[in-house]
């Protein structure tokens, strides 16, 4: 379809003993932010890769922007902005040298918006590479991924060696150039991060994609830990009953549980009584991906 | 942007280029300067040699020729020094180029952009050939001035020669080195393999005239293609820069091909 900024289809591919990716299938819808995630070793780097047709597919195909990753390998890179999830720069440069460099294989990299992501990422690029720490070196990494205003940014592992107040100022370049149209393809091993920023999450396990899904219906699914301050001790046996309610334990006024899904006949429920407080800890997707996991497992 | 990537190496390479240059210079202006009084003892030094094994005398050329200010540098500099410096530079670049920014890591980086990859191996073949002309055109130059200044009685246009000669010869194994590394992206297999094919190239060729099996293989030694002709004193022939420049463009081809067909390392 067209409309897919990345599409794979049947992606397989093998090397040697190490396993790499098995049959995956997915699409990346242009314009969204697509969180593909997984532990360290599952496959991430090695479907980038191929996206970028730095390795070829044991079997399958990928296509960016129904452009073919092999065939129009050269084409596709005019469109995509892309970190390496082991950014290795010239060491010898300065971050100026090396903008210069590789803006110089593009067209039309306007300085100015260089300098824009410079000043938002706080990074001083008159130092040479060798002198500069991990952190640095990713900011460089990350301004060289977008300073063309690619349609697709392909983002492996953005944020290691980040601050959390540069990782804030990065999530909030990502947000906007999303409004300005750009397609983004994120591999994490992080998962509030992709909660925070991604539209869909695809979640890839020993070369396997186990789920895509939209990350509201997965927080839909999540389990939601809750407590309730009564005025007075509620009875258990109630809110055991109400579907989607699990792990129910009253202490005293209190009442702790968890709670998949919607929260609607819950909330009804407890309406009943005189709520004090109540505490709603963010879902946590980990949990869930593990019990997908578990299920997956048993069946 | 075509060139970019060899106006960038040129950049990175320019102060290791300036120490090779000034090896170089000092080198030949060392050799120039004691010619003089070489000249004087050529005499014991033609007989020395003369009585030396014919074995021996393989490997130091022309060294019956020890007085002519041609016999002279070839024995010096252009049977053995010459190729082997500029072997070695060729060499290193060659393994250098793809292997060397794969091991790196800085591959990626540079294949990310809208650039075909045959377009890297070209751009670093053509910065071989450009590095090693600078070197060479260095060297031929301080001969030239040097041989010139204390009224040696050589060709100028022979020293050209020899020199176009020396530099086909290393380039041949630089772009066999190229063609190693970029089908495997190993430095260490394109350094090893190909300084080993120059060795054996070296001995195949001084042995030949001494050892009978080998005379009928003394062609598929580079050195041959070399030395044979004597070029600081006969000038080149193209058959044999012909041999050169054909190996060089086959071994490219092969970069080319097998760097287009492999997964890239990480």
């Amino acid at each position: 379809m067209a409309d897919d900024a990345i599409k794979v289809k049947g992606l397989t591919k093998s090397y040697g003993k190490q396993r790499g990716v098995v049959d995956l299938n997915f699409s990346v819808i242009q314009g969204e932010v697509f969180g593909y995630l997984g532990p360290n070793g599952a496959g991430k780097t090695t479907t980038i890769r191929v996206l970028l047709d730095f390795m070829r597919p044991s079997q399958g195909q990928t296509e960016i922007f129904g452009l073919d990753s092999h065939k129009n390998s050269v084409e596709i890179k005019r469109l995509v902005g892309y970190l390496p999830g082991d950014l290795s720069l010239y060491e010898n440069l300065t971050g100026t040298e090396i903008l210069k460099f590789l803006a110089k294989f593009r067209d039309g990299v306007d300085w100015k918006y260089v300098e824009k992501l410079r000043s938002r990422l706080k990074v001083d690029l008159h130092q040479k590479i060798k002198k500069m720490s991990h952190g640095n070196k990713q900011k460089i990494g990350l301004i060289q991924a977008f300073m063309h205003k690619p349609k697709l940014v392909i983002l492996d592992e953005p944020t290691s060696g980040l601050d959390p107040l540069i990782q804030h100022e990065f999530y909030h370049l990502v947000s906007e150039t999303k409004g300005m149209g750009t397609t983004f393809f994120i591999s994490s091993h992080n998962l509030p991060e992709v909660e925070k920023i991604c539209d869909r999450v695809g979640i890839i396990r020993e070369g396997e994609l186990a789920i895509v899904e939209r990350v509201e219906t997965l927080r839909e699914k999540a389990l939601r830990p809750l407590e309730v301050h009564f005025s007075k001790a509620p009875k258990l046996e109630e809110f055991s009953k109400i579907e989607g309610v699990q792990d129910v334990r009253v202490e005293g006024n209190l009442l702790r549980c968890t709670v998949v899904g919607t929260l609607d006949s819950f909330v009804k429920e407890i309406a009943k009584y005189e709520v004090v407080n109540i505490i709603s800890q963010e879902p946590n997707l980990e949990e869930l991906f593990l019990t997908y996991y578990v299920d997956k497992e048993k069946s | 942007m075509i060139g970019n990537i060899i106006f960038r190496n040129l950049k990175d390479q320019k102060i290791s280029l300036l120490f090779w240059s000034i090896g170089l210079i000092l080198t030949v202006s060392l050799l120039i300067a004691f010619y003089p009084s070489v000249k004087e003892s050529a005499q014991n030094i033609t007989s020395y040699f003369e009585n030396l094994p014919e074995a021996l005398r393989a490997f130091v050329g022309e060294a019956t020729d020890y007085a002519t200010p041609a016999g002279y540098l070839n024995s010096e500099l252009f049977t053995f020094f010459m190729p082997t410096l500029l072997i070695i530079f060729t060499v290193a670049a060659g393994s250098g180029a793809i292997a060397g920014e794969e091991d790196k890591g800085t591959l990626d980086l540079l294949l990310a952009n809208p650039i075909p990859r045959f377009q890297v191996v070209v751009e670093k073949f053509i910065l071989m050939i450009l590095t090693t002309a600078i070197l060479s055109s260095i060297t031929a130059i301080s001969l030239i001035i040097g041989t010139q200044s204390i009224g040696m009685d050589v060709n100028p246009m022979r020293i050209v020669d020899v020199m176009i000669s020396v530099s086909l010869l290393a380039l041949a194994f630089g772009s066999i080195s190229l063609a190693l590394s970029a089908a495997t992206g190993s430095r260490s297999i394109g350094i090893g393999i190909s300084a080993s094919l120059a060795v054996i190239s070296f001995f195949l060729y001084g042995l030949s005239p001494i050892v009978n099996f080998l005379k009928d293989y003394q062609k598929f030694s580079l050195s041959y293609y070399y030395s044979e002709n004597n070029p600081l004193k006969n000038g080149l022939k193209l058959e044999h820069m012909a041999v050169f420049i054909a190996v060089t463009l086959v071994f490219l081809l092969i970069s080319i091909v097998s760097f287009q067909k492999r997964d890239l390392k990480i």
